[in-house]
This record gives C-alpha cells, structure tokens and sequence, in this order.
C-alpha cells in the first residue's frame, strides 16, 4: 500500500475518521498502533514480528540502560547488543547476498575460488528507515539526552507510525515520543496546511516524478545507444525524478501526520538551489544527514582533530551513507563522489573563502550532484561509466535521440519539456519565496478550500496512466 | 459540523468544476490504441458494408480482403473492414459499438462480433489502462456491473470485479491521467494539426500477428510449439462439449440481447462469432446456448465440427492466428455466415449446413398493378435465391414475364439480398390478366442445385 494509491485513500480515510472519533488520547494511540502495523501487514505480515522485535530489544535496552546508569554500572554492554541487533538484522537482510558475493569476486580475483552461496531474501520495507530511528533512541538514551520511554506500546507506535514507516523521514524520539502524550485537538490541526503538502507531495510523486522517468528508463536502459545530449537529458530527467519521488512521499508522510495532529520533522529543503555540496547535505534528505552526522561523523570524531581526519571521518561518513541506501557498489561509488566533493569544498573554503560566486557554485554543485546521480541509477558500472564521459566530456556513446514521453516522436522534444518544467520551476520558485503561505493568509478560508479542491483534480488528471513505485522503498 | 460540510462540499465542487471542464477541453472518447481505425472508419465509413469488432484474436485473424472475395464467390458480394482492436472484451465492442450507431454509415449492413466474455480486469491492476478511459460511459458502467451480479463466480469474486469497475468508472469520471493528452493537444493545435491524427489504415484493419512485437506475444509464441501436447489435450477436451463457465466477470447474455436489437433497429444485422482458439479460456458455453435463441452465432471454438480451422501450422500462439491461419479462417468464417441465414434461432450453436425449412415468402402486387413486389425473409445460406412461377408457367421476357405460355421453362426470378438472411425483387409484370391468381415458389440453389423448395403460394389477382 503505497500513498498514492487509491486503497491508501480509503485506509486513510478510515483511519482518519476513527482517530478523531475517538475521546481518549490512550484509545487513539492505540487506534493508530493497529492501523500502524496493519499498513506495514499490508507488505508482508510476515515482517510484523521483525520491526516488534527492533522495537522491543531497543525498548527494553533502553530501560536497562537507564537502570544500569541509575545503579552506577556500566551501560556500554547494553549499547552493543542493540547495535549487534539493529547492525546484525539490517546486515542480513539486506547486505548479506551484497557481502558473500563480493567475497566471492575478491577470492576469484585473488586465484581463490569459493563456491558461491546467496540466500532468497526478501527485503522488508523500510528497514533501513526503523533500524535507524530505534538505533537513535537507543543511543539517545545511552548518552544520557533522552530518558527512556516506559510504556511499550507507545514506543512501539513511535517506531511503526504509519506515515513516517517505510519511507521517512527518520523521526527521532525526542520530537516524536512527547507528543503522545498530548492529547490533540482536531480544531488545532491546519487542515488546509496538511491538505496542501499531502497535494503538493502527491503532485511532485504522482505527476511529475512518474512522468519524468520516461525518459530517463529509456536512456538508462542502453545508454550507449544514445548522443551526449540525451545523456544530459536523462541524467536531468532523474535528478528532478529522485527529488520528486522521494521529497514527494516526504511531503505526504508529514501531510498525512498532522492530519492526524503529529508534526514530523522536515526532510528537504530546495536542495538544488544549494550554494555549495555540504549546504545540499543541509537541504537534501535532511533527517538521514543530520542522522549520519550525529550518530557516525561525530562519533567517528567529527572534526575534532587534523585536517586529514576530519576529511577520513567525512569520506566514511559518506561511503557508509551510500551502503545504507543499497547494497550495491553503485551506491558506495555514489557515496564517495559526495565525500570526495565534501573534502573538496572543505578544502575550497579553507583556501579561497566561504561564499564567494554564488551562482557559479550554485552549479558546480548541481553538476556534481547530477555526475553522482549517474552512480546511483546506473544499472552497471559500465553504463555508469559511459554516462559519465557523456556528462563530463560530451562524448557520444551512440546517435539516438531520446523521446521525451513516447506517445509519438512527432513534436520537438524541447516543447513537452518546456510544457511540463516550466511551470513545475515557477511553483518551486514560488514556494521557496512561501508565496503558499502568503496566498493562506490572504485568501478567505472557503476558497482555499475551494483551491484544493481544484487542484486536486488536476493533480488526479495530470498523473500519468502508469504508477510506479516510490524509489526509496527499496531502500 | 457545519463548518465541515461547508469545507467538504467546496472541496468538492473544486474538484468538479475542474471536471467537467476537463471533459469540455478533453472530450476524445478514443484516442491512444483506437484512435486510428475510429478515424478511418469516421471517414471511410461509406465504403463498408460489413465490419467486424472484437479482440485481438479478430484483429490479427481475419483479413477483409480473403473474406470479401470469399463472399463474392459466394454469390454475397461484400465490402469489409476488420474494427476489432487488441484486449476488447465485450463491454468494450459494447462502447465501439454506440459510436457506430452514433456515426452510422448509410452502407453499414451488418457487424460481425466477436462473442467474448465481459471480463472486466483484463488490465490486471492498472486500473487507468487508456482502454478504461477510453472504452467507457454510463450505459457500459451498467452493463458491467450486470455483467458482475450475472455471474456464476462466488461472491468474493464478484465484489472483486465490482470493485474493477467502480475504479474504472470513478478513474473515467475524473479523467484521470489525461493531462498530457492535454499537453498534446496544446502543442499539435499549435501546430495546426487536427486532433486526434490519424494515420492510413493498411490492410483494411487487418494486422498480421507476427508484426507486433510486444514481449508477452513474442514470448508465448516463442513457447508455443514446446506445448502442443498441452494445447492437443485441451482441444480434445473442447472438443468433449464439456460445459465451460463463463470467465471471469461473466456472460451477460441480456446485453447482447439488447445489443441485437440496437443494431437491428438500425439495420445493421448482428452475427456473433466465437474465434477458434486453442486454449480453453473460454467463456460460457452455456451463455453462448442462451444467446443463439435469438442472435445468431457462429461458435468457431468448437473443433469437432470446425477442423479445418484448427491446423497446428495456422495458429502464431494458443489464442491467435497467424497470417495463413488468417486467411483460412476469413474464408471459413464467409461461408459460415452466408450459410448462417440457415440457422434457426435456437436450433445449433454450430452450423452444419443443412438445409432447414423454407425461409417465408411474402408476394404483393404495386398500387398500379404493373409490379410484383417479392420478399423473402430468414433465407438460407450460399447460392441462388430465385422465386419461380409455380404451377401456370411463365416465360421471363426482358425483365418482364410472359405468363400465357405453356409448361416448361417456367419463370425465374432472382432475389438481391439487403441482409443475409433477406432479399426482396421488384420486377414489371406484363402479361397477367386481371382476375387471374398465380402461384409462387421460393427456390434456393447451392452449385447448380435445388436444395430447397417452399411450398405453392397462390397471389391473389391483381
């Protein structure tokens, strides 16, 4: 059940109704808890036992954690058998068949072989996502910044919260766990606000991520069949698709959120609009880079030391940020063309200065931001390769022309493009200068309504006839 | 509370207003898959008389050009045009079908329909398939949600096909996924372009199956000699009679009833046509029995008594045929339906040629007396189809008949079919005196024989 599915409306719709219906705050949460695991039921049921399990070993840690410290006994012991657990279950899940076969191709290349063993598994949804907010909990209350929860199943809701479970954003407990223990009232919840970023997430997912991608499977399907500029092309088409995707779902789990009266935290801020590569880890996915950064950078030591080492403790930070989002080279490639180019303006700045060519840097982030998208979508690393040098140096791989979507190759290309991205650039423009708030204000409440209603209808006629799934789940 | 009906029914009315000038802006009932064929048959509607609708397996099976000359052959000169199009089921022809008797050629005597179930998820679950935008209005909501409750399928498969085509119709109602039709449109009227373009139609809408190159074809033809024995083995249990109940979403034979009739008030004669396949997903003999009470069917999917039809080399996969199998069955399927005028409703599901009782003659003389105005209604298959006079003689004179001569040859006068199964003559008659009754004959004649003759009917004197 992906949010930009009908059923997902009418779950919704329920769940919605119900929750509001009912006066007792424990009742809620409850509610919410059911609807909670049975939207990740809907995946696999099968997984409902893994993420209980996650989130009852992190839990009970947690309070022997509090209640070693309270007796004066160490509590480092406790850390490392949630660590082991959370480490151990998204290792097997997800990296073991990633481990034992580039093993095996390290042995083979070393005149060694093996035989080769992989396992079926099946990835759960979300995986990375819950082991990493239980991991923050549980390190939270280790270093003493947050006490642990004593209820279980409000922990349990904390971990399974429907909106925010598959996909993000990585929600710490801190700014989650307070507000369940208020109990909300549906008069306080912005409606027109949450509507809005629910639409406005469902529009960037469902009618311009969608049909973007059409253009970028093509070229990414045979990229050596193609010149340069549909490289380019492609290469653009996916930049827009991946941001769409992923900050589109973001906008619809945080919109789905306060309609039901909970604020999560924001996970994108115009991140193509970065001046420099460490201002995009500020914009993009902003709730797994203060994750890595709190919990690996600093713990690796941050930049509490040489220039090298805080440049090693970058480069790891970021080659272990690709692993998470796949078990795959690809993504380790992806992770270290970031930290190359965060040492890289690390090193700009101590030599030249912060802030100087604005605009100039502004591209020079985008271009390199788009290079790394190559590594991340590529299906090999030929391909990737060969999509590189198209980027880089303009060298045609082949001569066909990409069809920016295929009904018929008979109109200029330039023109769909235009069509389409221009007035998706005027509404990002106009968003960034918050010109929706501006509009909230000014506007009588019942023709905002009206608004929404308005555009919610063109969003559901401007989608295109072929969903796909949101990119990040497979992460 | 009232604050919420105030917001929930402005929010509504956003979204309809949006709608409705959705469907002003974009009307185009066809346009993707369809849009050729509809345009040319639009405009070259005039030059058919016969046209033929269905699934895929009519698509690629039946080439107008064998049929036609097949027809010709026969005596029943036709000018045809294959309108079947790939995945129509019957919902979708229903919808194909409205659009024709809405633009109805003067020319167009009779549509050849491929019988198919009324499966309503033949998309799976890509419930925005152009197909379910496109292939779609009020009347076929209806017909589809009777097509469901009419079913034989338990009940948690009936909700599940209900549930099929409310998506459908509510993805149709909101127009869903048309904004780039949209963008389309903008920017070929920017061009000039007339909208939807069109493309020439080769081959008459006929397309050979080995053309397309769609991946679960290719795939199932590249599979397909590997399974003969499989494919063996469901053909003789086909063969078997073996009741088969209807697939998925069921057999709605009061649609079709209906359907007969729609197009017989506009004087286009149904046939309906099982394909012949090899594989057994079909459909409902049961409901193919009800329906031939009163439509007339040809039920091809029957190997016993359809053999030259079901030749291994002829087929591209288990539900298509290829082009030879094409033009086979185009000049099987001329010789069925000219035959088929045979058929008594309710007397076979398969038609054998048999020659069943003569067809009812109707004779009357014009208000001036000068003609003899025939008609002949429920005519029997192939060949010639002549009255003759009867007992008093006559001799045929320069289209006018002498009746004073004696015995032999006795006059004959050809019939000129307006439908299959009706013809009628008007010829001058000079030489009757008045006062004089005569008798009449309806003859039919099949390669040079005499296989049927009505009884004497006496004309009451002019």
């Amino acid at each position: 059940m992906i949010f930009s599915e009908p059923r997902f409306l009418v779950f919704f719709l329920v769940v919605f109704a119900v929750h509001w219906a009912l006066q007792s705050n424990a009742l809620r949460k409850h509610w919410l808890l059911a609807a909670s695991l049975f939207f990740y039921g809907c995946w696999d049921w099968r997984f409902l036992f893994l993420i209980a399990g996650a989130a009852t070993t992190d839990w009970f840690v947690s309070l022997r954690i509090e209640n070693a410290r309270a007796a004066g006994k160490k509590t480092k012991s406790w850390l490392l058998v949630s660590l082991i657990y959370n480490l151990g279950t998204l290792g097997f899940f997800k990296y073991f068949n990633f481990f034992v076969d580039s093993a095996v191709v390290l042995f083979e290349w070393l005149g060694l072989p093996v035989s080769r063993v992989t396992l079926e598994i099946t990835l759960p949804a979300g995986i990375s996502f819950f082991t990493f907010q239980t991991m923050s909990y549980t390190i939270d209350v280790y270093r003493g910044e947050l006490k642990a929860v004593r209820g279980y199943l409000d922990f349990l809701l904390y971990v399974t919260f429907f909106p925010q479970l598959v996909a993000g954003p990585i929600v710490r407990a801190s700014t989650f766990l307070p507000q369940l223990d208020v109990k909300r009232k549906f008069e306080d919840v912005d409606v027109h606000l949450a509507l809005g970023q629910f639409l406005s997430g469902f529009i960037k997912k469902s009618v311009v991520a969608d049909m973007i991608a059409r253009p970028a499977d093509e070229v990414f399907a045979a990229p050596q069949d193609y010149s340069a500029g549909s490289i380019a092309i492609a290469v653009f088409c996916y930049s827009i698709q991946i941001y769409c995707d992923f900050s589109g779902y973001s906008d619809m789990a945080i919109g789905a959120a306060r309609l039901l009266g909970y604020e999560l935290c924001r996970n994108f801020n115009f991140p193509y609009l970065a001046t420099s590569i460490t201002d995009f880890w500020r914009r993009w996915h902003m709730s797994l880079s203060t994750w890595l950064r709190d919990y690996l950078y600093i713990s690796l030591g941050g930049n509490r030391g040489s220039r090298w080492f805080t440049h090693r403790n970058l480069m790891l930070t970021m080659l272990l940020g690709g692993l998470w989002h796949g078990a795959g080279w690809n993504f380790v490639i992806w992770g270290a063309i970031h930290g190359i180019a965060l040492v890289v303006h690390k090193e700009w700045i101590r030599v030249v200065g912060a802030g100087r060519m604005p605009f100039f840097s502004r591209l020079v982030t985008l271009y390199t931001v788009m290079l790394a998208w190559i590594f991340f979508r590529a299906r090999t690393f030929g391909d990737a390769w060969t999509m590189a040098k198209a980027w880089v140096v303009l060298e045609s791989p082949g001569a066909k022309e990409v069809t920016l979507w295929s009904w018929s190759a008979e109109h200029v290309m330039w023109e769909r493009f235009a069509i389409l991205l221009v007035p998706l650039l005027v509404l990002h423009v106009l968003t960034n200068l918050n010109t929706h708030l501006w509009l909230r204000r000014v506007l009588p409440s019942p023709l905002v309504t009206l608004l929404l209603g308005c555009v919610s209808a063109m969003a559901l006629a401007f989608m295109p006839l072929e969903a796909r799934p949101f990119i990040y789940f497979q992460f | 509370m009232k604050s919420w009906v105030l917001h929930l029914s402005l929010f509504l009315a956003g979204m309809a207003f949006i709608v409705v000038n959705l469907h002003d802006v974009e009307p185009l009932p066809f346009w993707s898959w369809s849009r050729n064929k509809v345009n040319w048959v639009a405009e070259h509607g005039e030059e058919y008389d016969t046209l033929f609708f269905g699934s895929s397996r009519m698509h690629y099976g039946l080439k107008p050009d064998v049929f036609d000359a097949r027809m010709a052959e026969l005596g029943t000169p036709t000018k045809s045009f294959n309108f079947a199009l790939s995945g129509m089921r019957m919902h979708d022809v229903a919808h194909m079908l409205d659009w024709v008797v809405a633009h109805k050629p003067q020319s167009l005597k009779r549509a050849v329909i491929e019988l198919h179930s009324f499966e309503q998820n033949i998309r799976g679950h890509q419930w925005f398939s152009d197909q379910d935008l496109e292939m779609h209005s009020s009347d076929v909501f209806w017909m589809r949600m009777q097509s469901v409750v009419l079913s034989n399928t338990p009940a948690v498969d009936k909700a599940k096909q209900a549930q099929y085509v409310l998506m459908h119709s509510a993805s149709n109602a909101l127009r869903l996924g048309q904004g780039s039709r949209i963008t389309q449109d903008w920017i070929a009227r920017a061009h000039g372009e007339r909208l939807p373009k069109a493309y020439d139609v080769e081959d008459r809408g006929w397309q050979s199956v080995a053309s397309v190159q769609l991946p679960h074809m290719v795939q199932a033809h590249e599979d397909f000699p590997s399974q003969r024995e499989h494919f063996e083995r469901q053909l003789s249990w086909k063969a078997g009679k073996a009741p088969i109940p209807a697939l998925n979403g069921g057999f709605n034979a009061e649609a079709i009833r209906k359907q007969a009739s729609m197009l017989r008030a506009v004087g286009i004669e149904p046939i309906y046509v099982v394909m012949p396949t090899y594989s057994t997903d079909f459909f409902g003999r049961d409901g193919v029995a009800e329906v031939a009470k009163e439509v007339r069917v040809l039920e091809l999917d029957d190997p016993a008594p359809n053999r030259p039809l079901y030749d291994w080399a002829g087929y591209y996969d288990a539900s298509h045929l290829g082009a030879e199998g094409a033009a086979v069955f185009s000049r099987y399927l001329a010789d069925r339906i000219v035959e088929c005028g045979s058929l008594q409703f309710g007397a076979a599901t398969s038609p054998h040629y048999a020659p069943l009782a003569p067809p009812a003659l109707a004779a009357a003389w014009s208000v001036d007396g000068q003609q003899l105005q025939l008609s002949a209604d429920g005519l029997p298959f192939v060949g010639d189809v002549v009255v003759q006079f009867g007992d008093a003689g006559a001799q045929a004179v320069d289209g006018g008949l002498e009746l004073a001569v004696a015995q032999p040859p006795k006059a004959v006068i050809p019939l000129v079919r307006e439908l299959l199964y009706r013809a009628t003559a008007t010829v001058p008659v000079a030489n009757v005196p008045a006062g004089e009754a005569i008798t009449l004959q309806l003859v039919t004649m099949f390669e040079g024989k005499v296989v049927a003759v009505s009884a004497p009917m006496k004309l009451a004197p002019r």
